[in-house]
């Protein structure tokens, strides 16, 4: 399944690479994402909590982040495995700044495997960019809140 | 008194069933009972690193988990059961449990037993398994392709079997005036049974005996395959199928889960059961279908056909199931020429190994996609000699007197009156006022079309030669034994395994009839090894054919002994005794006579038997046919397509079929219409899909479309009536003459319909987007 879209924040692109990476804003802005513990590398353990039709459940894994380069992109990779199978994303982000703060661009590609997959497939994208017009939606807020 | 056979008896089981008393696997409780769960690869193909199961022991309730280490070298593997000749069959080894690598998404890695079916379900949650994900192939093409992800080392470009059957094509092809070729695809089908599949096992330590319940259409056949594969001796294994809701072909194989089950019974030296949830059917439960099929088919301009070259490529999936090999083979590869008479035929069956659920019968079975293709073939051969499709079926159904009639590959079509099912079939519509009605319609933009589907099928399995001939591994049988107590009240024990096809009914009205006495003092039982010796189940429309001739058989045994025995009271011989409804009689002497339970009550007490004559009254009957039995019979749909959406609506359906005499038309009506509505299910609506990964993207009723009542008119069915030539009781099957008939006869009237538009062909299922996409595309291009 692509993922792909972008989302304009208003503060800098060097603000929001900081925001994105800290576990700490992330747990609060991620739909679902309940904790992440780091492990060294810019990798972290994470846990999850998903509904996709009637698979719901806590999902188990780890996220990383990848290829950094500090306020201009990064690739984010997260694995889970959970009730209903698995989850698998591999997305890279960059930021560019425009005069109303910073065009935040995502494209990758996220798996689903397992019974979730089998149940409501067609949904799932939509239920994605549901769940990422959320989060950044979120960050955009948490960056109004600290300018 | 009356006969019943022939009349609409109402089904017998159906009190207990619709009220609540049937007895089905999952209804079996047991003192001390666990409950299993297993889990289930979420990846298509992947090599297992590690699997921790510590915090899943861990938890309260939860008595044992299992993983494939736990069990190699104490449980088999799971075997296939048909090993077709000349074939070079890859019998992969299938494990209970994957141990290394995990082949399709559904594959079985862990089992966990618990105190409570919800803990065993939590506690798969907690079973860590790390994988690391391999390429996954799922089409059987790409699969052989070079390059493809190899699912087994010993199945070199993942070909399980080759197979050619048929005699030499190559010069009438080479001479023939014309030449139709066509791809298709017969999508894969998912069947979904009622009831889905389940296992409670018992371990008696006292005899060492282990019953196994089971969701099975053939209980004798999973005892022999659970006694090899868990070395357990037959004479100590008990499988019992009392209820059982349906199969369609899906409850033939032997899974990994009832091994597991009835493993864990013995090794706890507890019950165990284990019930599938739905979701987890779709993807652990056989699936059918799945072929690709290249076909060329040979003629004459004036209409006369002169033979068909098959050549298909069929999906076994990831492992090869008990019947799996001989679908996409034997039942199909034979019966490619149909119902048309054909001097050169030839089947080239490659069976492919893929990362997806292993195949199998599936209602049909292999005979659907030979009549499917056959029907369209000839419907593309009319349109190509610009022949009307009913006049070519005229010119080419083989007629009543070219019977016996051998096919090319060898079939002996024993009987068969082709053109009288056609001709009635006619008299239910009006073919040429709706020639006139089409042409009207297609002038205003709209777009109707009938479709003809004059079959013959293959059914009635065995005899038990050709099962060993066609490399099925076991016998094609069927036993009864019929015991009359000493009340006169009669006990049949029969090998079928009815599981929803009404035989409790069937079966006795055959043998009130044949005896003379009540239905009422008639029981059938089945679906239990202790109790019925031996048996081939219920498959292949096998059960009235050769489960009916079997009892049949049993009771005019019954009936011989009897009639010594009456002739003794009647102090005559027993050549002159006659026997009528239910009571015998010196022949032309009507005022003396012995009733069938005198007679009964005398064999029991044996104060005075006659000379050589032993007490009690029972026989036995092991019934092997001679041959199949050829149902036949047309079928024609009625179609409207809407033109701006693509919907196809089936608005009139024909169907006769010629089973044989009709033991029960109530029966055999609701035979045909479920038959009917699956067939059309692969015509217009279902399809299993998985995506590029692997994954089953159509794993519920919400992503693959289930047939409903709606969607189709009444059904109107008729009868001609040709017995089979060497059944007892000259019925031939009728379980899956509408699954057989019914795909060609809808998607031929949709491709009528859409003829105008240029389109000579489109794949299943017709659904309302693939018809309007082909539809739209059409007008574009004009």
């Amino acid at each position: 399944m692509q993922l792909e879209g972008h989302k304009t924040i208003p503060s800098t692109p060097d603000r929001v690479y900081g925001l994105l990476t800290d576990p700490e804003v992330l747990v609060r802005t991620m739909p679902g994402l309940k904790r992440m513990t780091p492990t060294g590398d810019g990798r972290y353990d994470a846990e999850m909590e998903m509904g996709v039709a009637a698979i719901r459940g806590r999902y188990e894994g780890w996220m990383t982040i990848e290829d950094a380069v500090l306020g201009q992109s990064y690739r984010l990779r997260m694995e889970g495995q959970g009730p209903g199978g698995f989850v698998a994303v591999d997305m890279a982000v960059t930021l560019s700044p425009t005069d109303e703060g910073t065009d935040l661009r995502y494209v990758g590609q996220a798996k689903v495997g397992g019974t979730v997959a089998g149940v409501g497939q067609r949904m799932l994208s939509g239920v994605a960019s549901f769940i990422m017009g959320q989060f950044f939606g979120a960050v955009a807020k948490e960056a109004r809140q600290q300018p | 008194m009356s006969k019943l056979v022939g009349t609409p008896v109402k089904r017998r089981e159906d009190a207990r069933l619709i009220t609540g008393h049937g007895n089905f696997t999952d209804d079996v409780r047991l003192p001390g009972q666990a409950y299993a769960e297993i889990l289930r690869s979420p990846h298509a193909h992947a090599r297992i690193l590690s699997i921790d199961t510590t915090a899943a022991q861990a938890m309260p309730g939860v008595v044992k988990v299992y993983t494939g280490q736990d069990l190699a070298g104490r449980v088999g593997t799971v075997p296939t059961a048909w090993i077709p000749p000349a074939s070079d069959l890859k019998q992969v080894p299938h494990a209970v449990l994957a141990v290394e690598t995990v082949r399709y998404v559904g594959d079985g890695v862990a089992m966990v037993v618990a105190d409570d079916p919800y803990i065993a379900r939590d506690a798969l949650d907690r079973i860590v398994v790390e994988y690391q994900t391999l390429p996954a192939v799922t089409d059987q093409r790409e699969a052989m392709a070079e390059g493809a992800p190899q699912l087994h080392a010993d199945a070199p470009g993942n070909v399980a079997l080759h197979w050619t059957v048929g005699n030499d094509t190559d010069e009438v092809f080479a001479q023939a005036e014309v030449v139709v070729r066509q791809e298709f695809r017969q999508q894969r089908l998912i069947p979904n049974p009622m009831e889905p599949r389940a296992a409670t096992a018992q371990y008696l330590s006292a005899t060492d005996e282990l019953t196994v319940w089971l969701t099975t259409q053939n209980p004798h056949i999973h005892r022999l395959l659970l006694s090899g594969i868990l070395g357990i001796p037959e004479h100590r294994l008990r499988v019992i199928a009392v209820d059982v809701g349906g199969g369609f072909g899906s409850k033939i194989a032997c899974y990994p889960d009832e091994v597991l089950v009835a493993y864990a019974a013995r090794d706890l030296n507890r019950p165990v059961k284990w019930t599938e949830d739905r979701r987890e059917h779709f993807m652990a439960t056989t699936h059918g279908r799945d072929h690709y099929e290249e076909v060329e088919l040979a003629g004459s301009r004036d209409g006369v056909l002169q033979g068909i070259r098959v050549k298909s490529y069929a999906n076994m999936g990831a492992y090869l199931s008990t019947a799996g090999p001989g679908v996409p083979t034997i039942l199909f590869g034979l019966i490619v020429n149909g119902a048309y008479r054909m001097p050169v035929a030839s089947s080239e069956v490659f069976g492919v190994f893929t990362n997806t659920t292993p195949t199998d019968a599936y209602r049909g079975a292999g005979r659907p996609e030979a009549t499917y293709i056959i029907e369209r073939m000839v419907d593309l051969f009319a349109q190509t000699i610009g022949q009307d499709p009913l006049e070519v079926r005229r010119r080419n159904l083989l007629r009543a007197d070219e019977f016996p009639y051998t096919n090319p590959f060898g079939l002996a079509y024993d009987s068969g009156n082709y053109h009288a099912a056609l001709d009635q079939a006619l008299t239910m519509v009006d073919y040429p006022a709706f020639r006139q009605e089409q042409a009207a319609l297609r002038a205003q933009g709209q777009y109707v079309g009938i479709g003809f589907s004059t079959y013959v099928e293959m059914c009635g399995l065995g005899p038990s030669q050709v099962a060993g001939a066609v490399g099925f591994q076991g016998g094609l049988w069927e036993s009864a034994t019929v015991r009359v107590h000493p009340s006169g009240k009669v006990q049949v024990f029969t090998g079928a395994s009815p599981h929803g096809q009404g035989e409790e009914t069937t079966f006795s009205q055959l043998v009130a009839d044949q005896l003379g006495i009540p239905i009422d003092d008639v029981d059938i039982v089945h679906g239990d090894t202790a109790r019925v010796a031996m048996g081939w189940g219920t498959y292949g429309s096998r059960t009235m054919v050769v489960g009916g001739a079997a009892i049949s058989t049993a009771v005019d045994r019954v009936i011989e002994k009897a009639r010594r025995i009456a002739a003794h009271m009647l102090e005559v011989s027993p050549e002159d005794v006659v026997f009528e409804d239910g009571v015998f009689h010196p022949e032309g002497v009507l005022d003396r006579q012995a009733t069938f339970a005198e007679v009964t009550i005398q064999a029991y007490l044996a104060w005075n038997l006659p000379q050589g004559v032993e007490p009690s009254l029972e026989a036995s009957a092991y019934y092997d046919p001679t041959n199949f039995t050829y149902p036949f019979g047309t079928h024609i749909a009625q179609v409207s397509v809407d033109a701006d959406t693509g919907e196809v609506r089936v608005t009139k359906y024909v169907a006769v079929d010629d089973c044989g005499p009709v033991v029960n038309p109530m029966i055999v009506e609701g035979q045909v219409h479920g038959g009917i509505v699956q067939g059309i299910g692969q015509a217009l609506y279902e399809g299993a899909v998985y995506d590029d990964d692997g994954q089953l993207v159509t794993g519920s009723f919400m992503d693959y479309t289930m047939p409903r009542a709606r969607f189709f008119p009444q059904i109107e069915t008729a009868h001609t009536v040709t017995p089979s030539p060497h059944n007892p009781i000259g019925v031939k099957g009728v379980g899956e003459t509408g699954t057989i008939a019914s795909t060609p006869a809808v998607v031929n009237a949709v491709m009528d319909a859409l003829s105008g538009f240029g389109i000579q062909h489109l794949d299943m299922p017709l659904t309302p987007e693939k018809v309007w996409r082909a539809m739209q595309q059409v007008q574009d291009e004009q």
